[in-house]
């Protein structure tokens, strides 16, 4: 996907410029503009098949300096992100030996399902872009973005759990016995802060058209926004962080209490465990709406009709 | 034959239809023939491939003559060596308006061309030539849909076709690309028609066949006034016809096993007509050693379906049709087909097979499919297990390890008679895994990159001679690689055949030459006497024919070369000896049944010239059966059995009879016979009764007026009665004895109960004589017992005991006959009591829970009474039940005795527990002393049976307490001191009932103790 995004965009950009610059006049114009994307955006997380990837959304709001000569533009930006992200597991167990109150030995199982997780994060970006327009109404653009790492950076799980105890000598691991500490199905939240996100570079592309209207010194566009985030430092803490914390839950048989395991039980982010196998990239698509205003500086045409008369 | 009869369906379609078909064109037809112009232009030589009509194999849909493509003229295949397009072209004009053409097809190609037949619809004035060129521009601008291809059986095209009235042509065009590689069939052509668009009515819809025996009962959903129907039976190449069908169903007798193909077409009216729907079902008849194609049928196979992890974790059917990517157990029958994600390289099915078995999908995520299927050895002759598979696999990773890679892999277990417990076979000789990078790596090949790899079909054979009379489980297992990333399934079949060698010939004059060894395996021959030289790795072994040495052969698994068997091999002659005895059942039920026993053999005799070095006639037996046995029973009927025995039934009238028994080798080039026996057979059909009457009377309508004796005869139900009527003087006495129901005809009096009686009797006809008769009359009470009608043991007892009260009559033995279902189990066919005996009998060693059905024959002195049925249920022993603290629950196969379930119910105080449906049940002090059992239902045979119940007591069985982990004390429930706080280790139990709780302080744990 990386690659045909660079590919696209290393053949875009000589189409770009060869198509839209004879069509309009040469002069430079510089334009002030404010453009606000709405975006659905999925993390991905790897190829590890037991996750399950969820459209999540997010907006961004970014002011532009833009310079067009001919048909073709340049702007430089800077903004902010907010991007919402999920992902979910269809099921996920963790399993201890332990022994119960009877002495037995066992394998005690903490089974999860509809498993649910929530990323939010607030990033600074500073996007570049240059396009071109195609005849009078059709724009397309593409770029890069340098979005800084999140200062809001939290997630929150939600999940159903149960804890079984499986024995050697029976068919059936055993449930919903509290006596051993086999809890059963219950409702889980947690909430915390993502570790492995970090600062990213994103490409972005962007197709649309020009809405008229009767002010000549401002333009309107509105297009479809496309963008693909990847990480830049690596997070190494991956493999030793594991999705639920159950150190803090008290594991003595004849003292556990569900209402300990329930206080006490901890996740963490899917993407600081390995079960995101690489750090989060991110595809986001959506609509983007820019409006500018030109800014550039004109002789008053009063000061003709002076070198006239 | 096949012509004239279709000439004949022709001349009678053509009275409804000559309406409206406007054009029809079979080939058969030589003046149409000549219409069409095949493969014209000056280039057409130039063109390896070429339009012919004719009769070559296959290449016809019916008759005997098609249009087909054909680098040879003979066959339908196609030459690759150049792009070329040849046409074949028929003119036509058509009154103006839309039509639809309607033709049968046949077409393969490579499944990623455009290789195929193009119908084109052509003006007059367009050039149509023949060439060895790219598929010209006309082509494109005047077909009338895609290309045709990809099929291996007979299709039925429909188009649509716009006539201007002008003359046109009716043009087939194939097209093939230079390549190396082919994929026949090339194209084939039959049976064209041409009709007006508004004659057109609704084809026949949801096709439906049921099967009775052979015949086949197939309807359909339709508006139609009448239906024409084409049945086409694949496998013997013959054609039915229904015509003017009005019930929208068809009986097919006479069809062979296998896909049949069913085209029905709708007639409105006498002016409308549909196109040909096609229906193709497929049935298979009983009968294989292993009936592997029968999926749905539980008593054959268990199908599951689960992932890598666990391959059977839910127990059921997933079969949309072969065609479904969904399928996860499904069948692939249809002659010629192949793979298309082997790029069409691999068949679906061995060409000599009906059908094979397709488990697994193309669908990736970690998948897993498996059946099992029951089998039962037969006793004799060794057998052998053949299985044929071919894998495809998605991307089979080099990096995965062998436990993680895509694979398909076979395991079988055995059960020895009687016993509970599957095993697996030593030494690892039931299991195969056939994988890419692992074990033999011949005969894979690869699609594209790799991104598909696929095995050919290949044999391999499992040796079953150990295992005879046991039964095995055939487990077949595909599974995906486990990352979830990559697909994985199989084809395969499933047979069995002999283990013996073959090619043994019999006698002087047949000498053996050489042996064949059973086939899926490898093999060394070598000198008994030499076993270090090995003399050849062949199949079959060639000797001289005057060679009588011994030969072994080392008959070695392809999968594991620590499997193998042994067999000898010598060519000294051979010959049968037939061998029988008999016994007769004594004239029950008037009938003259026979049994006989088989006790033919084979001996060897090295006679003085095959042996002349030592000239040494040495003649041995080793108790080898022969190959067939025929039985002339001497009365005119014949039967070949190779059973151990056989019951025939001879007239009940008796005679004399000379059965002969006659039994032969290498299929019948040696035999001999033998009579069995000179059977005297008595006279069966007569039973005996007395009748005693005074003298005056009429009996069978004759009066009788002097003291007399005779024998009279009648029949009642098969049985010849003999009575023996007496005519007494005019006083006389009767002592008789009869059975309760039946009743004593004296003069008026019909008398039914003991005692003595006197009547005056007179004869009803003249001169009316009087008697004067005493009758002393016994009535014996019809016997009646009590008895349930099952008798519940724990399958850990020893012994079974009919409780069983005489509650009226006499009862002087008892006979317990069990099923042959229930003696297959272990029981014994009959066991046999005396008067005032207890009916206990042993429980065989290690028998399976279950239900086991019995008769029990009441001996009385006089009175017969009807057999009594009783099922003995031997359920669970209690045993397997298993209780903690709060818990009761089943123990798993590996202590249990080996059983599996697949559904529990359970039962509290002998009330059903709702919603209790797992292996285990959550109890708690209220429950203490209840008593509780399961029904449980075993995943092997879906048999449900109880277990014997247990009393939940959590601790049960104490003589002593144990606290070794710190002090403790002993209360009662009312939480009453029984034993204060003590160190001792140990202390005798407490002797009164009732339940305590034993307190360790120190370390907060609490203990339940039940005393009963």
């Amino acid at each position: 996907m990386k690659l045909r995004i660079y590919i696209l965009s290393v053949l875009l950009l000589p189409a770009m410029m060869l198509m839209a610059a004879p069509r309009a006049p040469q002069s430079l114009s510089h334009w002030l503009g404010l453009s606000v994307t709405g975006v659905e955006s999925n993390v991905l997380l790897g190829s590890s098949s037991a996750s399950l990837v969820k459209p999540g959304g997010g907006a961004q709001v970014h002011l532009l300096y833009e310079m067009h000569k001919g048909g073709v533009y340049f702007n430089l930006g800077l903004g902010a992100d907010y991007m919402v992200t999920n992902s979910a597991l269809e099921s996920y167990s963790d399993e201890f030996d332990r022994v119960d109150f009877m002495g037995e030995a066992l394998t005690y199982r903490y089974v999860y399902s509809d498993y649910q997780e929530q990323q939010r994060q607030v990033r600074l970006v500073v996007p570049i872009q240059i396009g071109g327009y195609f005849g009078d109404w059709v724009y397309a653009g593409i770029g890069a973005a340098f979005r800084t790492a999140p200062f809001i950076n939290s997630f929150t799980t939600n999940t159903r759990m149960l804890a079984e105890g499986e024995y050697d000598r029976f068919i059936q691991p055993i449930r919903n016995t509290e006596a051993y500490g086999y809890w059963p199905e219950a409702e889980y939240s947690g909430a915390g802060k993502v570790l492995s996100a970090t600062y990213e570079v994103a490409v972005e592309a962007e197709v649309g058209v020009r809405i008229p209207l009767p002010a000549k010194k401002v333009q309107m566009r509105v297009g479809a926004y496309l963008g693909y985030d990847m990480p830049i430092a690596k997070y190494n803490a991956r493999a030793t962080t594991p999705l639920v914390d159950y150190s803090a839950i008290d594991a003595n048989p004849y003292t556990q209490t569900w209402t300990n395991t329930q206080t006490n039980i901890r996740f963490n982010s899917m993407l600081d465990t390995p079960i995101a196998t690489r750090d989060a990239q991110r595809i986001r698509v959506g609509v983007r709406a820019t409006v500018l205003l030109d800014v550039t500086h004109t002789e008053k045409p009063c000061m003709c009709l002076r070198y006239i008369y | 034959m096949k012509k004239s009869l279709y000439i004949l369906l022709l001349c009678l379609l053509s009275i409804p239809m000559a309406a409206q078909v406007v054009y029809q064109c079979d080939f058969e037809d030589e003046t149409e023939r000549a219409q069409w112009l095949l493969n014209d232009g000056p280039r057409a030589d130039r063109c390896p491939n070429w339009w012919y009509m004719g009769a070559a194999a296959n290449t016809t849909r019916d008759g005997e003559y098609g249009l087909f493509i054909s680098n040879d003229g003979e066959h339908a295949d196609y030459d690759g060596t150049t792009n070329m397009y040849a046409v074949a072209v028929r003119e036509l004009t058509l009154p103006a308006g839309d039509y639809t053409i309607f033709f049968d097809w046949l077409a393969k190609g490579k499944a990623a061309s455009t290789e195929g037949i193009w119908v084109c619809w052509v003006p007059e004035d367009v050039d149509t030539y023949t060439a060895a060129a790219l598929r010209p521009g006309w082509v494109d601008m005047y077909r009338l849909d895609t290309v045709f291809n990809s099929t291996s059986i007979w299709k039925q095209g429909k188009l649509s076709l716009t006539s201007d009235g002008k003359k046109h042509k009716l043009a087939f065009v194939w097209t093939n690309a230079k390549s190396s590689r082919t994929v026949p069939p090339s194209g084939c052509v039959d049976n064209i028609s041409i009709i007006p668009k508004e004659d057109e009515c609704p084809a026949p819809t949801h096709f439906t066949r049921t099967m009775n025996g052979t015949t086949m009962l197939v309807s359909w959903e339709g508006d139609a006034d009448w239906y024409d129907a084409r049945v086409y039976d694949y496998e013997s190449g013959k054609w039915q016809f229904f015509d003017r069908v009005t019930l929208k169903r068809i009986s097919i007798d006479g069809l062979s096993e296998g896909m049949t193909q069913i085209y029905v077409r709708s007639h409105c009216g006498e002016t409308g007509v549909s196109q040909y729907e096609l229906y193709t079902p497929f049935y298979f008849l009983p009968g294989r050693c292993i009936n592997y194609l029968a999926l749905d049928d539980p008593t054959q196979c268990i199908t599951y379906i689960g992932t890598t992890g666990n391959p059977q974790s839910d127990r059921q059917l997933v079969d949309s049709g072969y065609n479904s990517k969904d399928s996860r157990h499904t069948l692939h029958y249809v002659p010629g087909e192949t793979d298309p994600r082997t790029d069409n390289m691999l068949k679906t099915k061995p060409d000599d097979a009906l059908a094979s078995v397709r488990l697994g999908n193309w669908n990736s995520g970690a998948e897993a499919e498996c059946i099992e299927y029951i089998y039962t050895v037969p006793e004799g002759e060794g057998s052998i297990l053949k299985l044929r598979y071919a894998i495809v696999l998605n991307q089979p990773v080099p990096s995965h390890d062998e436990a993680t890679q895509s694979s398909f892999s076979l395991s079988i277990e055995y059960r020895e008679k009687g016993k509970v417990q599957w095993r697996k076979m030593p030494g690892g000789c039931g299991e195969a895994k056939f994988h890419v990078g692992y074990g033999d790596q011949t005969g894979w090949h690869a699609v594209g990159n790799g991104e598909v790899m696929w095995k050919e079909w290949t044999e391999v054979a499992v040796n079953l001679r150990d295992y005879a009379g046991m039964t095995i489980k055939v487990k077949l297992t595909t599974a995906d690689c486990t990352a979830g990333g990559h697909y994985s399934y199989a084809y395969y079949t499933l047979d069995c055949e002999s283990s013996e060698l073959s090619g043994l010939n019999c006698g002087a004059d047949n000498p053996t030459t050489s042996f064949t060894a059973p086939t899926g395996f490898d093999y060394a021959w070598y000198l008994a006497s030499d076993p270090s030289t090995i003399l050849s790795h062949d199949q079959t072994f060639t000797i001289a024919p005057m060679d009588t040495l011994l030969y072994n052969v080392d008959v070695i698994s392809k999968t594991n070369d620590k499997c193998y068997y042994t067999l000898d091999a010598c060519g000294i002659p051979r010959y049968p000896v037939a061998k029988a005895d008999y016994k007769w059942n004594g004239g029950e039920h008037c009938e003259n049944a026979v049994t006989f026993y088989n006790l033919s053999y084979i001996y060897y005799k090295n006679i003085e010239r095959w042996n002349q070095d030592q000239r040494t006639d040495t003649v041995y037996t080793n108790n080898e059966k022969v190959q067939e046995t025929v039985w002339d029973f001497g009365d005119g009927e014949v039967v070949v059995s190779n059973a151990d025995s056989i019951v025939h039934v001879y007239p009940a009238g008796g005679g004399t009879y000379h059965p002969i028994i006659t039994a032969s080798i290498s299929n019948g080039a040696c035999t001999a016979s033998k009579v069995v026996a000179d059977l005297n057979l008595p006279d069966v059909s007569t039973d005996e009764q007395e009748i005693h009457l005074s003298k005056g009377s009429m009996y069978h309508g004759k009066v009788y007026w002097e003291p007399f004796e005779f024998d009279d005869i009648s029949i009642e139900d098969g049985c010849e009665i003999l009575t023996h009527v007496y005519i007494h003087e005019t006083q006389f006495t009767i002592d008789t004895t009869f059975c309760e129901g039946g009743y004593f005809q004296l003069g008026d009096q019909r008398i039914t109960s003991s005692g003595t009686y006197k009547a005056n009797l007179k004869s009803v006809q003249w001169p009316q004589v009087d008697s004067i008769v005493t009758l002393h009359l016994d009535v014996e009470p019809t016997l009646m017992i009590a008895l349930a009608d099952t008798i519940t043991i724990c399958g850990d007892q020893t012994s079974v005991l009919f409780p069983i009260q005489v509650v009226q009559g006499v009862m002087d033995s008892v006979q317990v006959v069990f099923s042959n279902e229930a003696v297959a189990a272990g029981f014994d066919t009959t066991y046999q009591f005396g008067n005032n005996e207890d009916i206990r009998f042993d429980l065989p060693v290690s028998i399976e829970p279950g239900y086991y059905r019995a008769n029990l024959k009441l001996g009385t002195p006089r009175c017969p009474t009807p057999d009594v049925p009783v099922v003995v249920q031997v359920s669970y022993p209690s045993t397997i039940i298993a209780q903690k603290d709060g818990i009761i629950a089943l123990l798993n196969d590996s202590l249990n005795g080996g059983y599996q379930f697949s559904a529990y119910k359970w039962y509290r105080n002998g009330e059903l527990i709702s919603g209790a449906n797992e292996s285990y049940l959550i109890v708690g002090d209220g429950d203490l002393g209840a008593q509780y059992t399961a029904v449980v239902t075993r995943l092997s045979d879906g048999v449900t049976v109880s277990i014997c119940p247990i009393f939940y007591d959590a601790a049960q069985g104490l003589d002593e307490i144990v606290a070794d982990d710190g002090p403790w004390m002993l209360l009662d429930i009312m939480g009453r001191v029984i034993v204060p706080l003590t160190d001792s280790k140990s202390m005798p139990v407490v002797q009164s009932p009732g339940m305590y709780i034993l307190v360790r302080p120190e370390s907060h744990k609490t203990t339940k103790i039940v005393i009963r």
